[in-house]
């Protein structure tokens, strides 16, 4: 059963997943000034093997430490990054490795949303842990909003095929899916929910082979039961609060991000 | 020494490495899509060439296609790259010379007068005008150079490090190390000029092996030496045009890793 980023073969299927599953040009612009403010002796620690976040600390030559439960992960993804920045690579995990060091930084790309929602105030209260007094944990994480909840697939093709097809497959449709396919009730989706769900859409006619066996072969969706959290807007305000206190939240500015992946700055409660 | 160009054995399988703005992007098809809708349901259009992402947003709007490329082989390699295929009729033949039968109310290439040399460009523009219907509009998306000033190579690595590399190595360098490399006595990017002047930025440390290989290897700049590119003056090319089309407009992209070297032309003939 293919679970998580625990399975090998996920990280191979990675290319092929855009933004807004990566960080964009301006989230990148905006966490580049945030480590830049803290001088040139910042530590910053990456939940993750990002390649994004790798690239962007080679290029400002910052080194970085990577938290990841997986080295294979770790290796795999340093392909995408033309220029590594000094690296020092701890396998762990984040509800309860315990660091040495502490950080100025944290970044997390979608970390929030690849757990489960019972385990983000453990996580939330690790992490605080590995933040020196003035650090920074900076999540950048899938939201949805109340309205949301009678969101139909379907209309999200509809509006594909309309207008947001200009930005390429993954990053246009891939929401409808996301959202289409959430389970509601238990604040949970899977990938394999949403490639029953692009089955469906498939046997309607409203995508093609081709598109289909994009989610199929590309981005592997069939049968994973990597679970998603996509946590409500307001919801995620209230726990991250438990812990932490928001100074700045930033929306990406392009327009495919449509503000539904705040970065938060967050700092913690003293 | 033969020349090496969109017909030199396996190019073809180095495009998937050129990434925008290699390729029109996502407020250009918008653009373009915009002047496709006010031509009505019936309108014919022509693409010169084997565009994807004029194929894909065809697909999507539900409108039938023609399609000119001198390479059957490179009209179906790059069909793999088009999600959502519209219905297309093929045209093997060259843009300067061949007369298709049916006459066209918008004709699209992209980087079309990029990649023939300066003296064909009369011809090709006057070949093009007659393939328009009498309202018809020919707009090409063509890379061009605003002054025959050169870039300095290592600045522009310097300007990727600080603040572009934001955009990734295609976005963030390309078109600027063009322009570093640009042979003036020649009128072209020649390509093996182009993988001299980035070896030497290895040489000094500038740029890692790994971008080395990237552009040597993904771009081919190694691999096909005698590619050349054509990049004409903005004026120059306008004052040739303008022969024979009058410029009803001029649209740049808005995305922020553009540097104001690749207008969309809608032109008219006169």
């Amino acid at each position: 059963m293919k679970i998580d980023w625990s399975e090998n073969d996920f990280v191979t299927h990675w290319k092929y997943y855009k933004p807004p599953a990566r960080a964009s040009p301006s989230d990148l612009e905006f966490i580049k000034n945030k480590i830049l403010e803290k001088g040139k002796e910042v530590k910053v620690l990456i939940l993750g093997a990002t390649p994004e976040y790798r690239e962007l600390c080679g290029n400002l030559d910052i080194p970085v430490a990577l938290l990841d439960f997986s080295r294979n992960n770790y290796e795999y993804l340093s392909d995408e990054v033309f220029n590594a920045p000094k690296e020092m690579f701890i396998e762990g995990n984040w509800l309860h490795s315990k660091l040495s060091d502490k950080f100025d930084i944290i970044l997390g790309d979608n970390v929030i949303n690849v757990l489960p929602k019972k385990d983000i105030p453990l996580f939330f209260k690790n992490v605080a842990n590995m933040l020196k007094k003035d650090g920074f944990f900076m999540p950048r994480s899938y939201i949805r909003t109340p309205e949301e909840t009678n969101f139909k697939v379907e209309e999200g093709i509809k509006e594909y095929r309309k207008k947001k097809h200009i930005y390429g497959l993954y990053t246009g449709m891939s929401r409808a899916f996301y959202i289409g396919a959430y389970n509601f009730k238990d604040d949970v989706s899977f990938l394999k929910d949403w490639f029953k769900a692009a089955e469906k859409m498939y046997k309607k006619g409203l995508i093609n082979k081709k598109e289909l066996d994009f989610f199929l072969d590309k981005v592997g969706w069939k049968d994973r039961e990597f679970q998603f959290f996509i946590p409500l807007d307001k919801e995620l305000t209230g726990t991250i609060s438990e812990h932490f206190d928001i100074l700045e939240v930033f929306y990406g500015t392009e327009p495919y991000l449509e503000n539904k992946l705040p970065l938060h700055v967050l700092k913690v409660k003293r | 020494m033969s020349q090496d160009d969109w017909n030199s054995k396996d190019f073809v399988a180095h495009w998937k490495y050129y990434l925008v703005p290699a390729r029109p992007t996502s407020s250009e098809l918008e653009f373009i899509e915009k002047k496709i809708r006010a031509k009505g349901k019936n309108v014919k259009i022509l693409v010169l060439g084997s565009t994807p992402e004029y194929r894909d947003m065809c697909g999507n709007i539900g409108i039938p296609l023609t399609l000119m490329d001198f390479s059957r082989r490179n009209y179906e390699y790059l069909a793999q790259d088009v999600m959502n295929i519209p219905k297309e009729d093929f045209i093997e033949g060259n843009w300067i010379t061949t007369k298709p039968d049916h006459k066209f109310d918008i004709i699209l290439g992209d980087h079309s007068l990029n990649v023939i040399s300066k003296k064909d460009l009369s011809q090709m523009l006057s070949n093009v005008s007659n393939m328009l219907k009498k309202d018809g509009l020919f707009m090409p998306r063509t890379n061009i150079r605003i002054t025959p000033d050169r870039l300095n190579p290592e600045q522009v690595i310097k300007d990727y490090r600080e603040r572009r590399f934001i955009y990734g190595i295609v976005p963030g360098t390309m078109i600027n190390l063009f322009l570093a490399g640009y042979n003036a006595k020649e009128d072209a990017i020649i390509f093996r000029e182009i993988y001299n002047m980035v070896l030497k930025l290895y040489g000094k440390k500038l740029i890692t092996q790994k971008e080395l290989d990237y552009y040597g290897e993904c771009l081919g700049w190694r691999i096909f030496p005698e590619w050349r590119m054509f990049m004409p003056i903005k004026d120059e090319f306008e004052k040739e045009a303008c022969k024979i089309f009058d410029i009803e407009e001029l649209f740049w992209g808005k995305e922020e890793y553009l540097t104001g070297n690749c207008p969309v032309y809608v032109l008219k003939v006169k």
